[in-house]
């Protein structure tokens, strides 16, 4: 009798509790007037320093969309309120709030957050509700693979992992190099991808695997790898590895006395910490992107040098600014000509995207993926500045300055 | 190639005595699992790197101010929140140094932001040679220093008052304090001094690789396993275990592959656990409770 | 229980009230629990679809941590390494969703056997172990779990599985499955708990030894209790992936799994059935209210749990107990004394209520 007893007078203060929760339980919701986006990005965490760029970029179009009196639908004109929650840089927690943002704050669409362990998750989320989904940050291949039926309402603009995997051989080709390489990758799924691709291309261009390193995300120690390559007399570098572990091991092979003459580091070098970490040891790393200054895209300079007043200096981090700016106007175009705030229609209308934005133009396939050109960016005197496709009066620094 | 993995993972086995003394202090006095030893560690970075971007100094120097500042810490946690809690039994205590986990973290996060910081200094891009091999500099400091602190910290168990003390505290805190022994005062006296051991673990983390907010845990984890090889809570199986540990990382990395340097180290725990749960060298500083 | 008849005639009328309140209180409970199931059981006709999805995790949230607390709270066992089978759950209903063609419901239990299976695995290597020797190995069993995942190309390495877009099921389905495992969840260690094998866990805890020279056995049932813990977190385990979709080993063997599972259950009350769930509440709350600054929910649930455990140990489901108690005691004696009773009446009235009070706590 006492269990029960105890079992049911349990329940009384879970009751209570149950009911205030449904009592502060807001509804979120929009008026007649607001057309409600979402975004849930790494602001915290391992990758918030390119959550920040996103954010920063995607709350730069809707201010301007909204001082110019808001989104025009149908003759009328809509506020846009942009809301954005941190994820903590934490899959589960982006799931969650994917859902939450869909249907808790009634978004009619989301833009994304950052890299695939993020994107895919989302994206799952979008295809659940049914609602639309514009990212960036997640290379095509891997994003593709994650869903083997296709996207229905999952949108994704980015590289080809293809192209830049190529590139990399090309940027090497631009110095003469014993065309050996030292390819080190973490276990992460695009090191993965992408140390597969670059295995393969190695050949295409007269280049040999010489050393071939892959460990976990959280490795410290490199000796043993640097020694290794250094063994193997690899004069091309190339590194997709998180910040973190590239700072360690750039830190290293400057101890330990490897100096490559072409040093790549992906993913590692994408923000202003790599040189404020590493210092010089961080010159003349190479990090492929998608905008550099040397493009003349309508309105790209201008939201450059926004971006620098907002604080955002380098090229690199200005062109995750940019595209957050270009696919929150993707988005507000396909609204306008979906002509309703249907999500469905807002999705058909996103796949006829066919415009060049301040990132560049932007066309979907009918794989709901985008692939920009990637063009090659090299870490020279604390700023990051085109060397592929050459531009005119900067050259490609090699050997590597910073491990010389 | 053997001899160089084998000579590195001993090296680098230094550094992992310096992060893990601390953890073997806490236990081997205190009965105490530090979940929060990560924090300790990454905490005693964070006040490095103030220092040192504040005066210029060298990372190393600055531990003379900041040893001292986290044994303060170590000190008044030991008081206000752990000390009360012994009673209670060993899972209050873990679930108290997680609390402060997540709080530690978080303040990290929020003070110094979320991107990776780490320590420079000259000596951390240059290398000995060694055997004909080349070793990080930082690496032959570690280890000099892990020897120092293994030492001291054995010298000062043995010989001093206070370490007498301490032993007798953790040896049997009833009867420590029957023969005049402040045990409370003893026990705040050892957590301070293993957070200011772990300042120096710290520092040589932030100048050999990098450290964000969230870094602590894997450190913990590395600790975990260090000091369950040398036998929990004993001084000269730290030495030993953190030594091991490094060259059974490197060698084994080098044989099986990289990709599994993290799956070896922690199948390695678990089966040093099941198979001799008291741990291979020595005995602990003293039995607790 | 010691009134007599002859004496209850003498107590004051608040006391009687009293007393006959606390006699009714089970019949209040047990209604209120009716209401609730019921309301539950109506969720998806009132609750719109958001309302739903939260219900869901909350659920998941709840059972988790209830079999985490039969374990690590009643067992004596504390765990670190549950995450272990939240992701050998996940990934069990994905590569049968994958592979099988079994019908899904089939898929879900057989997530959860699996993760039994490798708990008694778990639990034959590591029970030799106590206290803090047994977190750290568990620890260390998920850890190389999780980086054997990363590694495992079967399973998708680190970018792990994708579910079969056929296998999405709608909201109130998945808001369903959730509350059905929480009751059978509950139910199950409610019962366990206060059978005899429930009784000779807690004497294992409380002291080995003298359990031993009693005839009970340590080993079988540590075994079978880490096994029925592990299963139903391991259902918890396929219901996140069917919600999900897209599992990774990261995600799927989070070390926040177990973090959570021991937050929510030391929160509302360690070795308590209600505490887990009104933890998982609190918990629950806190998340949601401080979404748009994670920094602070974090900062708060540590703090939280340091003030607890500093304060009250026992978790707030006990102390809320402790509290009405107190409340109940102050109010009688207060009217009693209004009444002009003597304080020897007022006393046995205390007794009365304290000793009904205590024989329903526990």
């Amino acid at each position: 009798m006492s269990t029960v007893c105890k079992a049911a007078r349990s329940l009384f203060l879970m009751a209570m509790l149950a009911l205030s929760m449904v009592a502060c339980g807001g509804t979120g919701g929009s008026s007649n007037q607001t057309i409600v986006i979402g975004a849930t990005l790494p602001l915290t965490g391992a990758l918030a320093a390119v959550g920040v760029l996103l954010k920063a970029g995607y709350q730069a179009a809707v201010d301007d969309i909204n001082a110019a009196g808001g989104l025009e639908v149908n003759g009328q004109k809509y506020h846009v309120n942009l809301v954005i929650l941190d994820n903590t840089s934490d899959p589960n927690t982006a799931s969650n709030q994917a859902t939450t943002l869909y249907l808790q704050n009634n978004a009619v669409a989301l833009l994304g957050p950052f890299t695939p362990p993020l994107v895919i998750p989302v994206s799952q989320v979008a295809e659940r509700v049914k609602r639309p989904l514009i990212s960036t940050t997640a290379p095509i291949e891997a994003w593709l693979s994650a869903r083997p039926s296709g996207w229905q309402y999952a949108w994704d603009v980015f590289f080809d992992e293809k192209q830049q995997t190529s590139m990399s051989f090309q940027v090497a080709n631009m110095v003469k190099t014993n065309k050996r390489v030292a390819l080190f990758t973490d276990n992460e799924e695009d090191g993965v991808t992408m140390g597969k691709l670059w295995t393969e291309e190695a050949p295409q261009f007269g280049y040999t695997i010489a050393y071939r390193a892959i460990f976990p995300v959280g490795t410290t120690n490199f000796s043993s790898q640097i020694a290794a390559a250094k063994a193997a007399n690899a004069e091309v570098l190339i590194t997709q590895m998180t910040p973190p572990d590239a700072m360690a091991l750039w830190k290293q092979m400057k101890a330990l006395g490897y100096h490559p003459t072409i040093a790549e580091s992906e993913k590692g070098s994408s923000t202003t910490t790599w040189m404020q970490a590493l210092g010089n040891v961080g010159e003349g790393a190479l990090i492929a992107n998608f905008w550099s200054r040397s493009f003349n895209y309508p309105g790209s300079q201008e939201l450059a040098a926004r971006a620098q007043k907002a604080g955002i200096k380098a090229t690199i981090e200005q062109a995750g600014y940019i595209m957050g700016y270009s696919i929150t106007q993707v988005l507000f175009d396909a609204i306008k000509r979906a002509g309703s705030t249907d999500p469905e229609a807002i999705n058909r209308a996103i796949g006829q995207t066919n415009k060049t934005y301040p990132v560049g133009p932007i066309h979907f396939g009918s794989n709901h993926a985008d692939p920009v050109q990637a063009i090659m960016l090299q870490w020279q005197n604390g700023e990051t500045v085109q060397v592929y496709p050459p531009v005119s009066g900067v050259s490609l620094e090699a050997p590597a300055k910073g491990l010389a | 190639m053997v001899l160089y993995h084998l000579i590195d993972g001993f090296f680098l086995g230094g550094l992992y005595v310096t992060i893990a003394l601390g953890l073997t202090l806490v236990f081997g006095v205190m009965n105490t699992v530090n979940l929060a030893q990560g924090e300790v560690l990454i905490g005693s970075a964070y006040l490095t790197y103030t220092l040192a971007s504040l005066t210029h100094l060298d990372p190393l120097l600055c531990l003379l101010l900041v040893a001292p500042i986290m044994f303060v810490i170590g000190y008044l946690v030991q008081r206000l929140l752990l000390n009360p809690l012994i009673p209670r039994g060993q899972e209050t205590l873990l679930v108290a140094t997680f609390g402060l986990l997540l709080v530690a973290e978080t303040l990290f996060g929020l003070i110094y932001g979320n991107n990776t910081l780490s320590l420079s200094a000259s000596y951390t891009l240059t290398g000995v040679t060694i055997f004909g091999d080349t070793v990080r500099t930082i690496y032959v400091i570690a280890l000099v220093a892990a020897l120092f602190l293994v030492v001291g910290t054995h010298l000062l168990l043995t010989y001093l008052p206070l370490g007498k003390a301490i032993r007798a505290a953790a040896e049997d805190p009833g009867a420590a304090a029957s023969i005049g022994i402040n045990v409370p005062l003893v026990y705040g006296i050892t957590f301070g001094l293993a957070a200011a051991i772990s300042a120096v673990g710290g520092t040589l983390i932030g100048l050999s690789f990098g450290f964000g907010p969230t870094t602590g845990s894997s450190w913990l984890l590395r600790s975990f396993t260090v000091i369950v090889l040398g036998g929990m809570g004993s001084l000269w199986g730290t030495l030993l275990g953190g030594l091991l540990i490094g060259v059974l990382e490197e060698v084994a990395a080098s044989i099986v592959g990289p990709q599994f340097r993290d799956l070896i180290v922690f199948a390695f725990l678990v089966i040093v656990l099941i198979v001799r749960p008291e741990g291979f060298f020595g005995q602990r500083v003293g039995v607790a409770k | 229980m010691k009134t007599s008849p002859a004496s209850a005639a003498r107590l004051a009328p608040a006391a009687t009230w009293w007393r006959s309140l606390s006699r009714l209180a089970p019949w209040l409970g047990w209604g209120v629990l009716g209401v609730l199931v019921l309301l539950a059981a109506l969720g998806p006709l009132y609750l719109s679809a958001f309302d739903l999805v939260l219900a869901f995790t909350l659920f998941n949230y709840m059972t988790m941590a209830q079999s985490w607390n039969l374990l690590g709270g009643y067992g004596g066992q504390f765990s670190l390494g549950h995450s272990l089978f939240v992701g050998a759950g996940s990934y069990t209903i994905a590569v049968l969703l994958l592979h099988s063609g079994l019908p899904l419901l089939l898929d879900l239990v057989l997530s959860g056997l699996l993760a039994a299976a490798l708990a008694t695995l778990a639990a034959l290597l590591l029970m030799r172990l106590r206290e803090a020797y047994f977190s750290i190995g568990s620890l260390g069993l998920a850890m190389a779990a999780l980086t054997w995942m990363l590694n495992w190309s079967f399973t998708g390495a680190t970018s792990g599985l994708n579910l079969p877009p056929a296998a999405t099921l709608d909201y109130s389905t998945l808001y369903y499955l959730a509350l059905g495992l929480l009751v059978a969840t509950t139910l199950t260690i409610v019962l366990l708990v206060r059978s005899p094998f429930g009784l000779r866990l807690m004497a294992i805890r409380d002291d080995q030894e003298a359990a031993a020279e009693l005839g009970v056995n340590s080993f079988p049932v540590k075994l079978v209790t880490f096994a029925i813990s592990a299963f139903f977190v391991g259902l918890a385990g396929g219901l996140i992936a069917l919600n999900k979709l897209e599992i990774e080993p990261d995600s799927a063997f989070s070390m926040n799994w177990v973090i959570t599972m021991i937050i929510i259950t030391i929160i509302g009350g360690i070795a308590t059935s209600t505490g887990p769930l009104l933890g998982a509440v609190v918990f629950f709350t806190l998340q949601q209210v401080l979404q748009n600054s994670q920094a602070l929910s974090s900062l708060l649930t540590g703090l939280l749990l340091i003030l607890i455990i500093r304060l009250a140990p026992e978790g707030l489901w006990p102390l809320a107990l402790k509290l009405g108690r107190r409340l109940g005691e102050a109010l009688v004696s207060r009217l009693d004394r209004s009444g002009s009773t003597t304080t020897a009446t007022a006393l046995a009235a205390e007794e009365a209520v304290r000793g009904r009070s205590t024989l329903s706590d526990g």
